[in-house]
């Protein structure tokens, strides 16, 4: 039962809104706990809002209202000065594997940063630092390695990388810093089917070998299922349902997962449509909280 | 890939816009001017300020030219005040790109109220007419090539500026400048790592294409007497001495010559950079 352990991020009540007229209120009271080695997998649908959990767990996003503490000390919003040390232990994946990585650089470079990070943390890190990342030093060449490239594929620019490609290289940049969170925001979103779910299992199965908690953002539950432990259903800005993925899975408690679970196409050639009921108004039912087993 | 002969390739490193005839001949005006520029008095048939040949002789007669009203030779003159010219012309477009980029990456990088107070300054500076403003500028400073310098930089920075804030604002909500950051790159290194290299392209054109500008402003104030002093060989100031004397027609025209190839030139090569370097213009 992970609970008996303290959580590596713990997040309570977290509001964000988004100026604006009228202001959207992206989350409305977010509450969880991530814990050491565990893959969680955040699904819902585009809007729901959790892109905005990950801004705010890597302090891109200023919450309005909540507290999110990582090892027990609160993160601060990046502003215009460097982030500080401590916090450089949630790294991120992002998005679009177009943007992901500077253009202008050799991936070998943007690689280094990671570990030039990782060195930093190291050193600064006391005995006994919860975040002090551990393990042996690398160099960018094994990095790609380990996320399936060529170690000769460090002078190469990032146009020259297919789209799967460049998210491996942006997962082993993340990695290279030797997070204890590492939180990919839809990295496999972008790519075609054949990828995701390679990309998914590499991301995985590299952060809980370095025993970091993987918060996994997708809404594709096929491949959210191959990898995560647990599952958060976030719709319109509140987490419905949550609970270990089988659970979850096999018996959907709250109307919206049913849903996001019947959308999913069987390959049974039927061409079944998923039902969707007339309006949203169901989804209002209180969240469905699995217990761990 | 294809095997291309030495000679294919060094023509496919010429840009597009250059390999047309007209840019190729652009192209190498602007080249000579530029050599001009280094070996210019030391080819020179006589020395531009010597008053020892005849007055007002035609070109063909003593020198290849025609002489000056003072009797210094017209060719040897236009050769040293290249330098000047488009020596000044370079290092002001050096100076205010250097200060428009520095404050454009500012303003477009750090946001709220750094970029307000830039921007606002430049609006100011640039809601004046450009000559004007120089033309005043130098006029407070007094007379002189370094002052024309620097009032010309006073009206040059802000486009820079600009072009600058537009670029960093598109760059900086990249994912890979996030990403850096949150790797921990302090503000100066995310602009020196991410951001930077990605003004260079489009700074560098507008400056090639500025170069033919600063080269008429600089020798328009000295046209009007604000820039280069007597005896300094500048073709403002050689054009501007000819105004007296109108039936000596190589006075004026062959400064004036050289001025305009020098902007015509250059506002070719910056066109064919810009081509080059963005594929949303199709060369012509």
């Amino acid at each position: 039962m992970p609970s008996e352990r303290a959580p590596v991020i713990r997040a309570r009540d977290i509001e964000v809104v988004y100026p604006g007229h009228p202001p959207v209120r992206a989350v409305r009271g977010v509450s969880f706990d991530l814990f050491k080695g565990e893959v969680v997998g955040l699904v819902g649908e585009s809007g729901c809002g959790k892109s905005t959990i990950a801004k705010v767990l890597t302090g891109l996003v200023r919450p309005a209202g909540g507290a999110v503490e990582y090892h027990g000390q609160p993160i601060r919003p990046l502003g215009v000065r460097r982030r500080p040390l401590f916090q450089t232990g949630i790294q991120m994946v992002f998005q679009d594997p177009g943007s992901s990585l500077n253009p202008r650089r050799p991936v070998g470079p943007q690689i280094r940063d990671g570990l030039e990070l990782a060195l930093r943390r190291r050193r600064q890190a006391g005995p006994g630092d919860p975040a002090q990342p551990a393990g042996p030093t690398a160099n960018p060449g094994d990095w790609l390695e380990r996320v399936g490239l060529a170690a000769g594929d460090q002078t190469r620019y990032p146009g020259s990388f297919s789209g799967g490609q460049r998210q491996r290289v942006a997962t082993a940049r993340a990695l290279a810093a030797e997070p204890d969170v590492l939180i990919g925001d839809e990295p496999i979103s972008a790519l075609d089917a054949s990828t995701q779910a390679k990309v998914a299992y590499l991301m995985s199965k590299l952060a809980v070998s370095q025993g970091a908690v993987l918060l996994f953002i997708s809404h594709d539950l096929s491949v959210v299922r191959l990898i995560a432990d647990r599952l958060l259903v976030m719709w319109s800005g509140r987490i419905v349902e949550s609970g270990p993925t089988e659970a979850v899975w096999s018996n959907p408690g709250h109307p919206y997962t049913k849903v996001l679970l019947g959308a999913i196409p069987a390959p049974d050639g039927a061409g079944r449509l998923p039902a969707v009921p007339a309006g949203t108004a169901a989804f209002d039912a209180p969240p469905v909280i699995h217990d761990d087993p | 890939m294809t095997r291309r002969s030495p000679t294919a390739r060094l023509w496919r490193a010429i840009p597009p816009g250059l390999r047309q005839p007209l840019g190729l001949a652009a192209g190498l005006i602007a080249l000579a001017w530029l050599v001009i520029c280094l070996i210019g008095p030391a080819i020179a048939p006589f020395d531009p300020l010597a008053q020892d040949l005849p007055r007002f002789s035609p070109p063909g007669e003593v020198s290849f030219l025609g002489t000056d009203e003072l009797g210094r030779d017209l060719f040897s003159r236009i050769l040293a005040g290249a330098r000047v010219t488009i020596g000044l012309a370079l290092v002001l477009v050096c100076l205010s790109m250097l200060i428009g980029s520095l404050l454009g990456l500012l303003a477009g990088f750090f946001g709220r109220w750094v970029d307000e107070a830039i921007m606002r300054f430049t609006d100011l500076v640039m809601a004046f007419p450009t000559v004007i403003l120089a033309m005043v500028t130098a006029a407070a400073l007094g007379a002189s090539l370094f002052n024309a310098v620097l009032a010309a930089l006073v009206v040059s920075w802000p486009q820079y500026a600009r072009v600058v804030r537009s670029i960093v604002l598109g760059l900086r909500g990249n994912d890979f400048v996030w990403s850096g950051r949150l790797l921990g790159f302090s503000a100066v290194r995310s602009i020196r790592v991410d951001i930077l290299p990605g003004t260079m392209g489009p700074t560098l054109v507008l400056a090639s294409l500025d170069i033919g500008t600063a080269a008429l402003l600089l020798s328009g104030l000295s046209f009007l007497g604000l820039g280069a002093r007597p005896p300094t060989p500048e073709w403002g100031s050689m054009v501007s001495a000819a105004v007296s004397h109108f039936d000596k027609w190589w006075l004026g025209v062959f400064p004036g010559l050289a001025i305009l190839t020098v902007v015509i030139s250059f506002n070719f090569i910056g066109d064919a950079l810009r081509d080059a370097l963005d594929p949303g213009v199709a060369p012509r």
